[in-house]
Parts: C-alpha cells; sequence; structure tokens
C-alpha cells in the first residue's frame, strides 16, 4: 500500500505550473530578480522531479494516475472530502455576502448555515449561538477592535 | 534625584499602563491579524492622549504579551495569533491533541515570561554592544541567517524531507509575489493589484492554518462522527495543577531557555530579521541540541522543549528588537517602527544621542520589560486557565467561530476583501498539502521569509558586485553556512542512527 511518503499529488504540479508563470513575469529582467526567481524555481522542480521519480517507483503499478491520492472519479472525491469542501464553499459564499450585506447581516446568516451544517440542529440552541456568535464577534471586531468591516446597504 | 531614583519612580508610577499593556497584548496576540503592529496602530491615537512615560510603557507591555498571545490559540486550536505563534503549534497542538492542552500552555507561560525577563535584563546592560555587534551583520549574513531558519524546514517535515523543502522552496516563491525591490518588476501578480505590495503574511497564515484546520474539522467531525477529538474536559483544579505542571518544566531546562533567549536577544537586534527567525532558529537548535536520536523524532510530537525553544527565544525578541531601534534609530520591524513614531511625537530624539539625552526615559523603557514579564506570568496564568476550557467547546460550533474570527482577522491586516479571499484560497491549498503529507508550516515560513531572503539577496548581490561569492566570503556569513551544514549532518547523523537501531 502506498504510504504518504511516495505519493506525488496535485501540490507539486500547482507549485511547478506557478514556478513557471513566475519565471515568464521575470524573464528578460535585471539579474537579481531573474537569479532569485531561478534559484526558487530550480529548488521547486529539482525536489518535483526527486518526488515525482519516489512516487513512481512507489507505485504499484507504475502508472501515473495511481500516483494522485485524489480518488479516480468525483463521486469518490466527494464522498472523501465533501465536507471539507462545502465548509469551504460556504466560507467562500459567506464572504461574497459580506460585500453584499455588510459584516453583520452576513455573519448572521453564516453563522446560521455554518452552525446548521455542522449538525446543532436543536432550534433554540441553533438561534440562540446564532445570535450570541454575531453579536459577540459585531462586538470585538467592530466595536472594540474597530476594524472597519463593510455594512453593505445599513451604511450611513 | 538621581537617574536610578527617577527610573524607579517612573516605573512604580507606571505599573497601571504595564499591566494594561500586557494584558492588551496577550489579547490581540491571540486573534490572528491583531499582532504588535496592527494592534499599536489601533491604540496610536489613544497612546497620544497619555503622558510620554505613560504610553511608553503601556506600549513595552503591548510588546511583551502579544507574544504569549500569539501561543495560546497555536496550542488550543492549531491557529496561531502571530506569525512567530506557527513555531509553537508544531509542538503546542501535537500536545494538545494529547490531552495535555494545559501542560503545553503552562510551558509557554513560564518560557515566554522568562525569555522576556532576561533578555530585558540582557538589554538593560548591554544595549550598546548588542547595537555595535549588530551593525557588523549585512546583507550576505542576515542572507544566511534566513536560509539557516528555512533550512530547518526539512527537519520539522516529519519523515520526508523533499516534501518539506519542496513547501518551502514554494513559500519562498509565492512570498516574493508583488513589485521587486530593488526594479519595480511585477511578478507572479495575475495582473491583481493588491498583490502589487506582496502576499500579506496574515492572508497566508490564516488560510494556511485556520482555514485548512477548520475544513479538516468539519471532514473530521461530519464524516467520522466525532466531536471534539482527544480533548478531555477536566475540573479547575486539575487545570491549574497541569499548568503549573508545564512551568515547573521549564524550569529543569536551564540550557534550552538560556539559548533561546540568547537567540532571541541577538536576532531581535538584527534590524530587519525579527522573531520569526528567532522562533524558527531556535527551535532548529534545539532539535540539534538534543542527546539522542529518539528524542531527536519526537520532535513535531509534541515535545516540549520545543515550545520551550520557541517562546522564550520570540519573547527575548521584544527586547532585542528595542535595542537597535533606540540606540540606532533604526526600527527592526513594523511594531519598532511604530513605537519610534511613537517616541518621535513625544518629542524624543531616537538614535545614538538618546541614553544621553534621556537616560530616565531609555531606562525607564528598557526596566519597564522585567517589570512587564512578571505581569505576564499572572495575567497569562489566568488567560490561559480561562483559555484552556476552549478545547470544551464542542467542533459544531468551534469551526465556525474560527472561519469567521480568522476571515475578519485576514480583512483587518489591511481592510482589503481581496485578502480575504486570499486567504481563502490559502487555505484551499493548505487542505489540499495536508491530505497529500506536505506540511503548510513550511510554506508559511518560506512566505514570511521570503521578504527578508529576497531583499537581502538583492542588496547582498550588489555589495558583491553581481558576484554570488560574496555571500560565503564575509567571515560571519561562512560561519553561518559552516553552521548550517553542521547542524544538518549532525541531525543527519542521529535521523541514519535512529534507523539503524529500529531495523536491528
Amino acid at each position: 500500500m502506498k504510504s504518504k511518503k511516495t505519493k506525488f499529488g496535485v501540490f507539486p504540479v500547482i507549485v511547478a505550473v506557478f514556478a513557471a508563470y513566475y519565471l515568464t513575469d521575470v524573464w528578460g529582467g535585471r539579474f537579481e530578480t531573474v537569479g532569485y526567481g531561478l534559484l526558487c524555481a530550480s529548488f521547486v522542480y529539482i525536489l518535483t522531479m526527486v518526488l515525482a521519480v519516489k512516487g513512481l517507483a512507489g507505485s504499484r503499478a507504475g502508472r501515473l494516475a495511481a500516483m494522485v491520492d485524489w480518488g479516480s472519479s468525483l463521486t469518490d472525491l466527494l464522498r472523501a472530502h465533501g465536507f471539507a469542501l462545502l465548509f469551504f464553499l460556504s466560507l467562500v459564499f459567506y464572504a461574497y455576502l459580506q460585500t453584499v450585506l455588510g459584516f453583520t447581516a452576513a455573519t448572521a446568516l453564516g453563522f446560521m448555515w455554518l452552525l446548521w451544517f455542522m449538525r446543532v440542529r436543536s432550534i433554540g440552541r441553533w438561534l440562540a449561538l446564532s445570535g450570541a456568535l454575531t453579536a459577540l464577534s459585531h462586538v470585538i471586531l467592530v466595536e472594540l477592535l474597530d476594524v472597519p468591516l463593510s455594512e453593505g446597504p445599513f451604511s450611513g | 534625584m538621581d537617574v536610578f531614583t527617577e527610573v524607579l519612580a517612573v516605573l512604580v508610577l507606571g505599573l497601571p499602563f504595564i499591566f494594561g499593556g500586557v494584558l492588551i497584548g496577550v489579547i490581540a496576540g491571540a486573534l490572528p491579524g491583531f499582532g504588535a503592529s496592527n494592534t499599536l496602530i489601533i491604540m496610536l491615537p489613544l497612546t497620544l492622549q497619555l503622558g510620554m512615560h505613560d504610553a511608553l510603557l503601556l506600549v513595552v507591555g503591548l510588546f511583551v504579551g502579544v507574544r504569549l498571545g500569539g501561543a495560546t490559540p497555536a496550542i488550543l486550536i492549531n491557529v496561531p495569533g502571530t506569525a512567530s505563534g506557527a513555531v509553537t503549534a508544531f509542538e503546542g497542538f501535537p500536545l494538545n491533541k494529547k490531552g495535555r492542552a494545559n501542560f503545553a500552555l503552562g510551558i509557554a507561560l513560564l518560557a515566554s515570561a522568562i525569555g522576556s525577563f532576561a533578555s530585558g535584563g540582557i538589554a538593560l546592560f548591554a544595549a550598546p554592544l548588542i547595537a555595535r555587534i549588530a551593525l557588523e551583520f549585512s546583507a550576505p549574513e542576515i542572507f544566511a541567517l534566513t536560509i539557516f531558519s528555512i533550512a530547518m524546514v526539512g527537519q520539522i517535515s516529519g519523515d520526508n524531507l523533499a516534501k518539506g523543502w519542496l513547501a518551502g522552496a514554494a513559500g519562498l516563491l509565492i512570498g516574493s509575489v508583488g513589485v521587486d525591490p530593488m526594479w519595480g518588476i511585477e511578478r507572479g501578480t495575475f495582473g491583481f493589484v493588491p498583490l502589487y505590495d506582496g502576499i500579506p503574511v496574515i492572508a497566508a497564515l490564516v488560510g494556511l492554518y485556520a482555514i485548512s484546520e477548520v475544513m479538516v474539522m468539519a471532514d473530521s467531525a461530519l464524516s467520522k462522527g466525532g466531536t471534539s477529538g482527544a480533548y478531555l474536559p477536566t475540573g479547575s483544579r486539575d487545570r491549574a495543577r497541569e499548568i503549573l505542571s508545564g512551568c515547573a518544566l521549564v524550569l529543569k531546562k536551564p540550557i534550552d531557555l538560556l539559548r533561546s533567549t540568547a537567540i532571541g536577544s541577538f536576532i531581535g537586534a538584527l534590524p530587519g530579521a525579527g522573531a520569526n527567525i528567532a522562533s524558527f532558529l531556535s527551535y532548529q537548535q534545539a532539535i540539534t541540541f538534543t542527546r539522542t536520536a529518539e528524542e531527536q523524532k519526537t520532535f513535531g510530537k509534541g515535545n516540549p522543549r520545543g515550545i520551550i525553544a520557541s517562546e522564550a527565544a520570540d519573547n527575548a525578541c521584544a527586547s532585542g528588537a528595542l535595542v537597535p531601534m533606540m540606540t540606532l534609530g533604526i526600527p527592526g520591524s513594523p511594531s519598532t517602527a511604530v513605537m519610534l513614531l511613537l517616541m518621535m511625537a513625544h518629542g524624543l530624539n531616537v538614535g545614538p544621542r538618546l541614553f544621553s539625552e534621556n537616560p530616565v526615559t531609555s531606562y525607564a523603557i528598557l526596566g519597564a520589560i522585567p517589570i512587564a514579564a512578571i505581569c505576564l506570568f499572572f495575567i497569562g496564568f489566568f488567560g490561559t486557565f480561562v483559555a484552556s476550557r476552549l478545547v470544551l467547546i464542542p467542533v459544531g460550533v468551534l469551526a465556525p467561530v474560527i472561519g469567521v474570527f480568522a476571515l475578519g482577522g485576514a480583512f483587518a491586516a489591511r481592510y482589503l476583501m481581496f485578502d480575504v479571499f486570499l486567504a481563502l484560497a490559502f487555505g484551499l491549498i493548505g487542505y489540499i498539502m495536508r491530505k497529500e503529507g506536505y506540511p503548510p508550516q513550511a510554506m508559511l515560513i518560506g512566505v514570511i521569509l521570503a521578504p527578508s531572503v529576497e531583499s537581502n539577496f538583492f542588496i547582498g548581490l550588489r555589495e558583491g558586485f553581481g558576484s554570488p561569492l560574496v555571500f560565503f566570503e564575509r567571515p560571519i556569513a561562512l560561519g553561518i553556512w559552516i553552521c548550517l551544514l553542521l547542524s544538518t549532518l549532525f541531525i543527519a547523523r542521529k535521523k541514519k542512527q535512529s534507523l539503524d537501531t529500529s531495523s536491528r
């Protein structure tokens, strides 16, 4: 069975692609800028190749696809990581909602959804916690720390 | 009245402000995005209303308190409040998962207090000497020092050196995104203007730690039906006893304390180096100076010496950083830059003549540090006692709270929604890294240190007229490279001995 030590994964691919993009930005520039980019990118590519070789050597069938550990289908991916991805998407939507409704309103809706998602299902407890946590966030971030968070349509 | 008596009078009258500063610092340090510099900026208008001594003592208290504040959430929920607290999380959170959160908090508490106290004493008596030695360090030396810090990444990555180094190299690359410091060339920004200034460290910290952590929490709580994992609720007396037992352990490790305090005091005095390097370096040295290979393997899995090393160095840095700012007028970090601004606003001539023209103020600032360290112990004890109840909160409530406050912290760094989305992007990357066995803390180290590595690389090349040999020709820089090589060989030899022993 493949251990985590020999799994290649998608992370090296992401980093290698970014390194290539970075080099296209700096290429042709001054030698210090190019030098730094080349120094970091060369570490990235050398280490990526080392991990790729280890991954291939460790993979039972030696197929490239076997090196990635995210499952062979969308169903597998969702089964293994669905909750985490849904929580993440909830946070993304919450961040977007702040720009539309303002921090406090978005936070109230955000807490209501996230607590429900995390299985806080007793109605009384769910409402009380949502309200209390929203109030706490508002008091700490907006009133005490004076962070100029968005007020949305409630400004002025 | 002589200077000593006047300084004493200032300190006695300023005790409430030192105490208040420590309290504010401990709270602010616990919130990601509200480190020393952000909190100082928020409090600047208030401090300008106070008398000079009161304002400066408040700020000194804040400097000291914020370090411990950053360690508390690092241990309890693996979300460091400050970048330097990330090192404490390496050992503190694994200890927490073993049900020893209060023990880890006790270690962090006393190590922080002793680190601050001792370095305050060092600064009080040796400030001019430290400043003179610090002047010998220029770009090649600081470049070597930062690479030394990053090289330990491989040692904290667990079993796979290549994965740790890849994550660190990725961090170095990502951390240099933005306009380059010398020629204004835009790199890796994808055209986003908010990235021209570089990647905000808080967004990376919040994303790689907090957001990825809540994703993991959601995953384990919902798919496996778990609640708070291995966290064990204990009564008040048991918690207090655990915290004090952590404190007692610190007293049994004087060598670690001394070494870490010395590293923190000195690194803090180097302009531009900062608490992050001190924590990493001190942690790396704690690994290097382990007696047995078996003990070395315990780092990253809850070794208390790791917490002692990072916290003592981190806190020692606070007073170390004040030395170049006061003696040379060179602020070594954003927080000391704000303090410099405050001192100038109160009419002080900061620089080589500060100690001769304003001896009472100068020595009061340095003398306040040991006092703040004592306040830190008492405030920190009650703070950690209260905060340790955090582990009793169900994951179903904790995860949304961490998510909301973490994103608030990401916004608070620059007041840009872009940073919130950036933190979320880092969160996704952090989650992918965790699932594939790449340490996100290694990437964070790279991102944090990238500006320092890059600027010193650029300046060093200029100093050497384009020749990279400049990084190896200077004696101090060469000494650092040799130390790096010896440390790496030493640790590799211990690992090999451990493998040989286990295969037999």
